[in-house]
């Protein structure tokens, strides 16, 4: 998955009509829940076989942080 | 106090970790035989080690959902190894977590295969007349309250064990007339391998526990009750073991 294929799917992962960039910042966004989060986790569970957990994903900053995890 | 002897065989899956390692661990302290299955035949040994008497449980290594369609040959197998079994406990599970938005139907099948499809073809076999001893037999399948409570990203999961109460409550009234008892339980939180994954995933779900998590024995002794001849009179029931949470 090359970096905007990664925020295209980020963007489907999220449901959210604002358009994404690597540092938006995640409470910036209205689309950031907790369901949001846990569908995150999913998502680079499912793509890039990554694990994560709540603790960590509440410590991202910027959309960026899930792009450094995903390994984009 | 339960009374079990050597000639009575119980399948226990799920004996590698949390509840099934306690069920097999009770069922051994009080004389029963068990056949034990999981995939995990190191965590199984270290198990069968510390329980009072390793000579009566004998391991049985597979991955369940390799071969579902034939798990009633497989149970067939394991009768002519072992002989007629007095009871079979399904505790073998995985939870998950995935939102509605990031399900497709092979993470859902996933689920279902080792949370219902599983547990429903191991009774199919084990319910076989030649496969158990009629009178006194017992199936008690675990569910969880999931299957109630209905948590956000546990649809997959949650389903699962609802559909489980259900089938399990046409098998208790298809068994009755072998004299069959068929019943279910739905623990609460219970620390286990698999509580470190709730808890890791948990969004916002308070405790709701007033006397915290509970203990795989909390589960364990029930399902040895249920086991035992002093519940013959309890078939088709549900039971909910979670502290009184929901
Ligand atoms: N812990 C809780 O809070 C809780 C609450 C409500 C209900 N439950 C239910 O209680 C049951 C036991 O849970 P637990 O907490 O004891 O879970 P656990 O510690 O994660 O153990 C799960 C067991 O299932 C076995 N298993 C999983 N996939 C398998 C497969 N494909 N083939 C064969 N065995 C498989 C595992 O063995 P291997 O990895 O060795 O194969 C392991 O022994 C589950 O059905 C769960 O849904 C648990």
């Amino acid at each position: 998955m090359d970096k905007s294929e990664f925020l295209s799917s980020l963007a489907e992962v999220l449901q959210t009509e604002t358009n994404i960039d690597f540092d938006t910042v995640l409470n910036d966004l209205y689309e950031w829940d907790s369901l949001s989060k846990i569908a995150t986790i999913a998502f680079l569970d499912k793509n890039f076989n990554v694990q994560s957990n709540i603790t960590e994903i509440n410590s991202f900053i910027t959309v960026n942080d899930i792009a450094k995890k995903a390994g984009i | 106090m339960q009374n079990f002897n050597k000639n009575d065989i119980y399948i226990v899956t799920g004996a590698s970790s949390g509840i099934g390692a306690k069920i097999v661990e009770l069922l051994n302290d009080n004389g029963a035989t068990i056949v034990a299955i999981a995939r995990n035949e190191s965590k199984m040994i270290a198990i069968r080690k510390q329980c009072s008497y390793p000579e009566n449980i004998f391991i049985e290594i597979n991955d369940l959902v390799s071969d579902i369609t034939n798990l009633p040959e497989y149970i067939k197998n394991l009768k002519d190894k072992y002989g007629k079994f007095k009871g079979i406990v399904h505790s073998a599970g995985i939870i998950d977590f995935t939102p509605l938005r990031m399900l497709d139907p092979k993470r859902i099948k996933e689920v279902f295969d080792i949370n219902f499809y599983v547990p429903i073809m191991l009774t199919k076999g084990f319910s076989d007349k030649r496969c158990n001893v009629g009178e006194g037999a017992s199936i008690v399948f675990i569910s969880s309250i999931a299957a109630k409570t209905c948590e956000k990203a546990m649809l997959a999961y949650s389903s699962s064990k609802a559909a489980l109460i259900a089938a399990a409550k046409v098998i208790s009234r298809e068994l009755s007339s072998q004299k069959i008892r068929v019943n279910t339980l739905c623990p609460g939180d219970i620390e286990t391998e698999m509580t470190k994954k709730l808890e890791e995933m948990r969004i916002g779900h308070t405790n709701k526990y007033p006397w915290g998590y509970g203990k795989t024995e909390d589960v364990a002794n029930f399902v040895m009750y249920l086991l035992s001849e002093e519940s013959r009179w309890i078939t088709g029931q549900v039971y909910t073991i979670d502290c009184g949470s929901i």
